[in-house]
């Protein structure tokens, strides 16, 4: 009798220890460890903006009534759920007038006119322009008494990026969205805080033509002041090399007007001869290659077919390549005058970061000198990548925690968990900062945002465990478990089963005494 | 005059078709998964695969060559630094400009997966990592040994088709890609897209599931199986595709049927939004480079420091030399000093 009790004794100490202890704990140990994500929080993040900007213009005006003219500005140019301007009405005021009659042009009155930090755009009335509506170097529009009203608030609405995107969807490239803003963001390089450039001239026939180009000189002169300009948004980084004996991907044809080879097709295989010896993979990030390519001696002198002011064309995300023909007879060393080739390159630059603005017909520019961007352009990136970035990091962390809610064996870690969280932080920051109409500092914080979701989105650690789908780990286990646990199940058997037999002979006597009773 | 202007015109269609963006890059991502002699058919396969996709114009900085690479300096290869791909030995398919990222052991499951999705650690090479943005049409082929349901690298390890398919789903919620064409030449290949839940991919598959695939023929000069059957007719395809040619994936689709094949080929076109009729061959294998004649407005940049002139200082950098310089002659170094 005492044996039977031992051995069940055994056995209760036994399941318990094998399903009370041991499964938890083989269950916690095998958990993915997966830190807490603020799902409620990104859930709340809106995929299309409702983000109202702050848009204050000041207007100053000589013979028309500015309090009205400020009050259409304002209905006109506002956009509700975007944007929300406010047009401050006033009249020329003492300075004003003697810097316009000092000026010897609009060019000096747009130099010499004063920065106003309150507000983003100056709107001036003066007396008469080349063009109905200039716009200036600095925060300036320039406009007649006889423009137009609708030019006025078509011109301020482009300069304020109304054509950006508006929401989060907007950001997917389809083949089906509007063409022009498709164009552009394909054109420009994604948003990030710094960009390699990198000039290259490449030279097929050195033995034939000595050339050289001053590009220290040229980057000091003409990149450095568009780069400081430019040093908010992105972090230009400089460097140049030349390559040589680099063949020409395309066999030109001879000109069918005038002397000389022309292409007209196929100008991308222009590049992949170029892109094995360029050595771009050595920088590290985006690089814009901008290549100055001297034809071969044969093809003397080639061009572009439809060229229209330069030789050169642009490759979308990737640089731009400009053709240049050097004189017939040089004694000596013949050095490039860069003023044309920068002015090209410099260009294309502007197109690659993005400053392709749509303005109306009849807009006129005041040229720029090396500075080469206005402020109000400045302006109008800060506006377009700050809403990318937004954007882009609203996408990514959704995207991510929606992809971990779904594949439930990727770990995540406290970087992952920070990162995310950080990234939501700086995005609501951003947003706040944006409204107020303060581009710089919600330029940075969206920047930040967009950093810190690509930090987490591709953290390396969210790999592990990734090939150990649940069927799996069953299929590992069970060989494991089962050996020990087949006399543990035995056991809990005939212990039911003692169990069950004791009660009934419990109740088959008490039957029997019920019976003896009655009997008695 | 006629002629002149329907050139004329072709060329603007050519110049706006440029711009429709259906898609804006092309990369391809091609792996061998085997190692050793006996699987010389694998580099092979691959090797003809790249060269087909690098005639067609894809760059090397944007093909992703992941093998062992241990065919062309093999003891056993009677042709050293060769490898070929049909028994008459027309092309060295291994060639002079081979740019393989993955190499020897690299090759790996993991290595694999995060390539693909991105998360490879801090300090890894460009060539190294997949670039795509979310334009990009990528080509993807991998050949080797599998079975059902999983694909064996480098007899250490395998990926399961549920990991593929999670990779491409990580792939898709970052907007890695626009479109994908899988090709997998292997053993039991139709298992390895079965499990696929992300849309615009495009698989193709040597056999189905419970079928093997069968290699061509054997070189004797060699010893081993040269080539598999299904690369071997999709090669014979792909060298009558030039780089503007019309050629339609539906063709492509229809290449290496039962009686070339032997086994039948499985195609998993339900996550596919475009009709193949309507893709080209090139939207995949070839290239595609959005270029744009740069234009500017005349007025705009008008710079008024002029560098004609050297300033001063930069002469002094440059010591020596002036605006005219007296001519510098290139010529080579004396590499073979043979005593006169």
């Amino acid at each position: 009798m005492n044996k039977i009790k031992e051995t069940q004794y055994a056995s209760h100490l036994f399941i318990f220890i094998m399903l009370g202890l041991g499964l938890p704990l083989w269950w916690k140990t095998t958990e993915v460890y997966r830190q807490e994500l603020p799902y409620k929080d990104v859930e709340s993040l809106r995929e299309s903006f409702q983000i109202v900007q702050e848009v204050r213009l000041i207007l100053k005006v000589k013979s028309i009534n500015g309090g009205e003219l400020a009050k259409v500005i304002a209905k006109e140019c506002s956009l509700p759920g975007k944007f929300s301007v406010v047009v401050t009405p006033s009249n020329y005021s003492v300075e004003d007038e003697t810097l316009s009659y000092l000026a010897l042009n609009l060019e000096d009155f747009d130099a010499s006119l004063p920065e106003l930090e309150h507000y983003h755009l100056q709107i001036i009335e003066v007396d008469k322009s080349e063009k109905p509506v200039v716009l200036g170097r600095r925060r300036n529009l320039f406009f007649e008494k006889k423009t137009s009203l609708n030019l006025l608030a078509a011109v301020i609405r482009s300069i304020l990026a109304e054509e950006g995107p508006t929401s989060v969807v907007n950001q997917d490239f389809d083949g089906t969205s509007d063409l022009w803003n498709q164009l552009s963001k394909l054109r420009r390089f994604a948003s990030s805080s710094f960009l390699n450039v990198l000039f290259t001239f490449s030279n097929p026939d050195p033995e034939l033509f000595d050339i050289d180009w001053p590009i220290e000189a040229a980057i000091e002169e003409y990149l450095q002041p568009f780069a400081d300009n430019l040093k908010d948004i992105v972090d230009i980084r400089p460097s140049s090399q030349h390559i040589y004996f680099a063949p020409l991907g395309v066999t030109p044809r001879k000109a069918l007007h005038g002397d000389g080879y022309e292409i007209s097709t196929d100008l991308s295989l222009l590049i992949n001869p170029l892109e094995s010896k360029l050595g771009e993979q050595v920088l590290p990030g985006p690089t814009a290659n901008l290549v100055l390519l001297v034809p071969p001696a044969r093809f003397h002198p080639l061009h572009l077919k439809n060229r229209e002011n330069s030789d050169s064309f642009i490759v979308h995300r990737w640089g731009g390549i400009a053709f240049y023909n050097p004189p017939k007879d040089s004694n000596g060393t013949h050095w490039i005058d860069m003023q044309p080739v920068m002015e090209t390159f410099i260009g294309q630059l502007r197109l690659l970061i993005g400053l392709d603005i749509k303005l109306p017909k009849d807009v006129a520019r005041i040229s720029l000198n090396e500075k080469a961007i206005a402020d109000w352009e400045v302006d109008y990136l800060l506006r377009l990548k700050t809403i990318e970035n937004i954007a882009y990091s609203t996408k990514a962390i959704k995207s991510l925690t929606a992809l971990l809610e779904t594949i439930t064996n990727i770990v995540i870690s406290n970087d992952v968990a920070s990162n995310v969280s950080s990234s939501l932080e700086s995005i609501k920051k951003s947003s706040r900062l944006f409204e107020k109409g303060m581009l710089k500092e919600s330029y940075k914080e969206s920047l930040a945002a967009s950093e810190r979701a690509d930090a987490a989105f591709f953290d390396p650690s969210m790999l592990a465990l990734l090939y150990f789908p649940s069927d799996q780990k069953y299929a590992i286990y069970v060989p494991l478990f089962l050996p020990v646990g087949i006399p543990v199940l035995l056991s809990t058997w005939s212990l039911l089963k003692s169990f069950f037999a004791s009660s009934k002979t419990e109740k088959s006597n008490i039957n029997e005494q019920k019976e003896k009773h009655h009997q008695d | 005059m006629l002629i002149q202007l329907i050139l004329a015109v072709n060329c603007l269609f050519l110049t706006t078709e440029s711009f429709k963006p259906s898609h804006t890059n092309n990369w391809a991502v091609l792996v061998d998964t085997s190692r050793f002699w006996f699987n010389y058919r694998h580099v092979a396969n691959l090797l003809s695969v790249y060269r087909s996709v690098k005639r067609l114009g894809i760059p090397d900085t944007q093909i992703i060559l992941m093998m062992a690479d241990d065919m062309a300096c093999n003891a056993r290869n009677p042709r050293p630094a060769s490898v070929f791909n049909n028994a008459k030995q027309h092309i060295d398919v291994y060639g002079e400009e081979i740019e393989v990222d993955y190499r020897g052991y690299e090759v790996t499951v993991e290595n694999f997966v995060r390539l693909l999705t991105g998360r490879l650690p801090a300090g890894t090479p460009k060539s190294k990592q997949l670039l795509t943005d979310e334009g990009s049409n990528i080509l993807i082929y991998m050949t080797g040994h599998g079975g059902d349901g999983f694909l064996k690298f480098q007899d250490a390890e395998e990926i399961t088709n549920v990991d593929l398919a999670d990779a491409f789903e990580q792939m898709w919620q970052k907007r890695r890609y626009n479109e994908i064409l899988f090709i997998v030449d292997t053993c039991q290949a139709a298992s390895m897209f079965q499990k696929f839940y992300s849309p615009n991919i495009l698989a193709i598959g040597s056999s189905l599931v419970g079928e093997d695939s069968l290699s061509h023929h054997v070189d004797p000069a060699i010893g081993v199986y040269i080539i598999d059957r299904y690369t071997y007719f999709a090669l014979e395809f792909l060298e009558s595709v030039s780089r503007d040619s019309d050629r339609r994936l539906s063709e492509f689709l229809e290449v290496c049927p039962k009686r070339h094949c032997i086994s039948t080929v499985g195609i998993r076109s339900d996550l596919y939004q475009r009709d193949p009729r309507e893709v080209r061959v090139t939207e995949f294998f070839g290239s595609v480079r959005p270029v744009e004649v740069y234009s500017p407005k005349e007025t705009l940049l008008r710079f008024e420091k002029n560098l004609t002139v050297i300033p001063s200082n930069f002469r002094q950098r440059l010591t020596g030399t002036a605006l005219h310089s007296p001519p510098r002659k290139f010529q080579y170094g004396n590499q073979l000093r043979i005593p006169k």
